[in-house]
């Protein structure tokens, strides 16, 4: 099983996010894995058949700064960076 | 052999119950107490009353067993598991859950906090016994999803979820409901004083 994690700067831009996000795709809330080190505690976990939805909106959204992990089978991978 | 549980009880109910045991005619019997002054106080008695008494301290409880001639003498690890309450095993806390959101300051930081606090919760292997909403804590069971998901697993998982009824109704919610049962101050009082611990969030 596998999920897609944004992470985030600042708190402020992750719940940001996920106002931005939640009413248009599904999402989940949760503390930044440990094995990511380099962002705020908060990060937003969509689903693998909603991350490209996610990804869009993320894209064409305001908040510029966030990384984006493919989490598989407890593998963390970096997929996008962005500024962090 | 008969373990009387007085721990938490106030001077002078250890001795009480023990004199109790003894009127009743029990002639092996421990009671557990969690301070040196009912120790003295149930030696006292058990020097008053014919019987002769061992105490055995384990972490900051003692366990005095009271013991007549011709009484049966079963280890106390054996008493233990026969009749000890089950709140006294391992893992059987509650989770109290006053409002929707953790801490005090925003409220928009508070909420993703109780959100995120259901997902590492389920994430774990140390489960509550029950978690208990209150006032503006039923909230999170009927309208933020999140949680309702996280808690809906919780609740497969044999977590029992409480939700007060009157609450429920006071904010107009009782149709609403979608994870827990409703229940009443009686069973959410009940759920605490079993509790081993009870966490407050």
């Amino acid at each position: 099983m596998s999920y897609y994690l944004f992470t985030f700067h600042s708190t402020h831009d992750a719940i940001a996010s996920k106002q931005y996000l939640e009413c248009r795709v599904s999402t989940c809330i949760m503390p930044t894995l440990r094995e990511i080190s380099n962002s705020c505690g908060i990060s937003i976990r969509v689903k693998e058949e909603d991350f490209k939805k996610a990804s869009d909106l993320m894209k064409q959204g305001v908040i510029k700064k966030y990384n984006v992990y493919c989490i598989q089978d407890k593998q963390v991978t970096c997929i996008e960076k962005n500024d962090l | 052999m008969k373990m009387i549980d007085a721990l938490k009880k106030a001077c002078p109910m250890p001795v009480i119950l023990a004199k109790k045991e003894m009127d009743q005619g029990e002639t092996g019997f421990i009671v557990a107490v969690d301070n040196k002054i009912a120790v003295e106080n149930l030696k006292k008695l058990a020097s008053n009353q014919g019987f002769s008494i061992e105490i055995e301290q384990k972490e900051d409880n003692f366990y005095v067993t009271f013991l007549k001639d011709g009484g049966e003498v079963i280890r106390k690890q054996e008493a233990n598991k026969l009749i000890w309450q089950e709140n006294f095993v391992k893992g059987n806390y509650s989770i109290f859950v006053g409002k929707d959101y953790i801490g005090e300051g925003e409220h928009t930081l508070g909420r993703s906090l109780i959100q995120m606090f259901f997902y590492t919760l389920l994430e774990s292997d140390d489960l509550p016994e029950s978690i208990l909403f209150m006032n503006s804590g039923v909230k999170l069971v009927v309208e933020d999803e999140q949680c309702i998901e996280h808690i809906g697993q919780l609740s497969k998982k044999g977590v029992s979820i409480i939700v007060c009824g009157t609450c429920l109704n006071f904010y107009g919610l009782a149709e609403k409901l979608q994870v827990g049962s409703i229940s009443n101050m009686y069973d959410i009082v009940n759920k605490m004083q079993k509790a081993t611990k009870v966490i407050t969030l």
